[in-house]
């Protein structure tokens, strides 16, 4: 039988149909005002440089009494963790009676060039965890971190263990060297001194491309003719124009601490190999004793499972679990599995150990 | 006679050609390109679509953030027409094979062998002049190539952004005696790189035949990319016939032009996928970057010559002053975490004066009392001793003096 069973007829219909769609698609995008995000209620509670850390409002009357404070990633904008009403991970915690707080850390501009993962870790993480600890009266605090920020939580408790009570590995890399790690094969071979001296900041574009490139075809192209079928619903448009947002929001990143990561963790894999200098400290994954949520996504193209599963391996924690999400890097925050599955579980694990 | 046959060979092609312009005249198109394959700028839908767009775009009062959407929307529609067109040729050619399975296959076979010879015609002729580019014929004269350059087309490479810089014209230079055009060109190049510096300029001079050499070299890499990456869409079309090929042998079907469309794109991911694993694909990618951002900054160093002489404001200087402010701004903290420590300190140093001084006190009022007390005592032998009054004071000071020295422990431990 001939595979192809598309007449010129239906092809016609095919792409009229396609058409109206599309013009009725510029109807609902021209109604559309601008993108909002970020939905919790929130408020600054310390201010340093570009970055601001939030306390999130309360909506439970009984709180976990050990806050919990998420590190982003420097990568794309934190408003991912709480895009919207019902797709939004930090409403989920806080609907579960915790205490959130987050590291929002702005967009670096020339001036921030020269800062590197010391300032960032030792630096900017500490204080924030200073403040807290003051604002609680507590010695230690628990931490949520995400993605890259995941990877900079490590280090911190690996460096101030005395300071995380518990803490939550979400998506994060930790052995950067996995067969299925493409952004790690992307970049092994790239002179990263050379790309900092000449750039100084590296521009946010050309990481996003740098993602976009990891699936081209897919998300440079078809998701724009799958969005054609959506249009003519304004909230599925929406919901759309919300990640786009995010998507294309990418920050450009600091020189120097974007020559440290890059080096010293995908080209050397030094968390793994405890070869990661933050400052004049050693990063000893293996010094961590604390209990470790390690949260990763089985379908995640970005930071593949293997990697982000490395982490039990690597530290000293008796108290070590893992939570396997089936869905993607961005799915594990906003996707409806997601609201369902993740914050009872964080909040579950954190006060069994409070 | 198969239902299929008997669908084809009763299309009113009349009907179908009203069906098509109706559809086009949705867009307020000039159907003056209609049915002539080939670039991707002579697709009749895809005029139609950019003629549409023009006209909305201007009319339109959308916001910045949602009409640079619909564009990117539009450009990959055009794409989507522009495949739908050329596949239209395929079915149509197919169509005719109707049920005779063997048929079918020979002419899949024929169809994806042209467009595999064509690949190749274009890979060799890559390393050639770019004026010789000739894309080769698949189906009609459709030019693939342009269609998986335009694919991408909404989305700017980050590198060309980069280079639209003050040193433009550097780049131009640069590109003009890169590798991979006319061999005269690559000549020139060569004979100007081989003139030795001379004079007050000597150094300039070197920085520019550099630059040409670096020039030469990314675009030798950048070549080799297009050439990967021809390669791919090549094996991406030949897992695409397999599939074909096999829905033939199984009896599957691709009911519409999407399933089509998303045949292509799955193809192409999948190859694309398996490509970005390999160390090829590692080592090309780091020469492409690692070549260009060693061409732009040689470049930005010519420009900051130029404007260091001109006693413009450079981005070297930039540097430099930058840097003195982040180490300023690291003095500022530690002095600033200083400061609180001793604020904290000497906060401190006053409870505890301020205790001491009230616990001297109490002791003193407490004495007074009971020196009163005692003289009471004296004056009436039925009053209670003295001790059992000042004994309780004297352990309270006692009690008092310990945590305050506690709290000087922490103050310790905290510096």
């Amino acid at each position: 039988m001939n595979p192809f069973q598309v007449t010129p007829n239906t092809l016609a219909e095919e792409i009229h149909e396609f058409n109206s769609k599309l013009a009725k698609g510029f109807e609902t995008l021209s109604n559309l005002d601008e993108i909002d995000v970020g939905v919790s209620e929130k408020e600054p509670v310390y201010k340093e440089d570009n970055l601001v850390l939030y306390h999130f409002k309360a909506r439970t009357k009984k709180q976990n009494s050990v806050p919990l404070l998420i590190v982003y990633a420097l990568v794309n904008r934190p408003y991912m963790a709480d895009l919207q009403d019902g797709r939004s991970m930090i409403q989920g915690l806080l609907d579960e009676g915790l205490d959130v707080y987050l590291i929002d850390w702005g967009y670096p501009d020339s001036a921030d060039k020269f800062l590197t993962l010391d300032d960032y870790i030792n630096g900017y993480i500490d204080r924030c965890v200073d403040v807290i600890c003051e604002k609680h009266k507590r010695k230690n605090i628990n931490i949520l971190g995400i993605c890259q920020g995941g990877a900079f939580s490590l280090c911190y408790t690996s460096l101030h263990q005395e300071k995380v009570k518990n803490l939550i590995t979400t998506v994060t890399p930790v052995d950067f060297h996995t067969k299925h790690d493409l952004l790690s094969n992307m970049v092994r071979k790239i002179d990263i001194d050379l790309v900092v001296d000449t750039l100084g900041n590296i521009p946010g574009d050309m990481l996003n491309m740098a993602f976009l490139s990891l699936k081209p075809y897919s998300l440079m192209g078809q998701k724009y003719v799958d969005l054609v079928n959506i249009l003519d619903d304004e909230k599925k448009a929406l919901n759309f124009l919300r990640m786009e947002k995010w998507i294309f929001d990418s920050p450009d990143q600091a020189g120097e601490a974007y020559r440290e990561f890059l080096k010293q963790f995908y080209q050397e894999n030094g968390l793994v190999k405890s070869t990661v200098k933050i400052g004049n400290d050693i990063v000893d994954l293996g010094k961590i004793e604390i209990p470790i949520l390690n949260i990763y996504a089985l379908h995640d193209h970005l930071v593949p499972p293997d990697s982000s599963k490395a982490l039990e391996g690597c530290v000293s924690s008796k108290d070590y679990q893992a939570l396997e999400f089936p869905g993607g890097h961005i799915g594990i925050y906003v996707s409806g599995k997601a609201q369902k599955m993740i914050p009872p579980s964080v909040a579950k694990w954190l006060s069994e150990r409070t | 006679m198969s239902d299929y046959k008997r669908k084809t060979d009763q299309i009113d092609w009349a009907d179908y050609q009203k069906k098509y312009f109706d559809a086009l005249m949705s867009f307020n198109a000039t159907p003056s390109s209609f049915n002539k394959p080939g670039s991707i700028e002579d697709s009749f839908w895809n005029n139609a679509m950019e003629h549409w767009w023009k006209t909305m775009k201007i009319n339109s009062g959308t916001s910045f953030e949602n009409k640079n959407l619909f564009e990117k929307i539009v450009e990959q529609s055009r794409n989507y027409y522009f495949m739908s067109e050329q596949f239209s040729n395929l079915i149509e050619g197919i169509s005719k094979y109707n049920n005779r399975k063997n048929d079918v296959t020979d002419f899949v076979n024929d169809k994806f062998e042209d467009l595999k010879s064509m690949f190749l015609e274009t890979s060799n002729n890559l390393k050639e002049t770019s004026e010789n580019l000739s894309w080769g014929k698949f189906i009609d004269e459709v030019n693939w190539a342009d269609f998986q350059k335009k694919y991408f087309d909404a989305y700017e490479s980050p590198f060309e952004k980069l280079s639209s810089t003050a040193s433009d014209n550097i780049n131009n230079f640069a590109n003009m005696f890169a590798g991979g055009i006319n061999p005269d060109m690559e000549k020139l190049r060569d004979q100007i790189l081989s003139i030795p510096s001379v004079g007050q300029n000597r150094e300039t001079q070197d920085k520019f035949q550099n630059l040409i050499k670096l020039g030469a070299v990314y675009q030798d890499y950048s070549n080799q990319n297009q050439i990967a990456m021809t390669q791919l869409s090549q094996d991406a079309l030949e897992l695409m016939r397999k599939e074909i090929l096999r829905m033939n042998d199984k009896g599957e079907e691709l009911s519409s032009m999407r399933q089509i469309y998303d045949l292509w794109v799955e193809s192409n991911e999948l190859v694309y996928n398996e490509h970005v694993h390999t160390k090829e694909y590692s080592e090309l990618n780091g020469k492409l970057v690692n070549s260009r951002m060693a061409f732009m900054k040689l470049s930005q160093e010519i420009n900051e010559d130029i404007f260091s002489s001109l006693n413009l404001p450079t981005t070297r200087a930039m540097n430099e002053l930058e840097r003195r402010h982040y180490e300023l701004r690291k003095k500022v903290n530690v002095l600033e975490s200083e400061l609180k420590a001793l604020k904290e300190k000497s906060d401190n140093k006053n409870t505890v004066t301020e205790s001491r001084s009230r616990s001297a006190n109490m002791i003193a009022t407490k004495k007074k009392k009971a020196k009163t007390s005692r003289k009471k005592v004296t004056k009436s032998a039925k009053k209670k001793p003295a001790n059992k009054v000042t004994k309780p004071v004297k352990k309270k000071t006692r009690k008092k003096s310990r945590s305050n020295a506690a709290n000087n422990d922490v103050i310790e431990i905290k510096f």
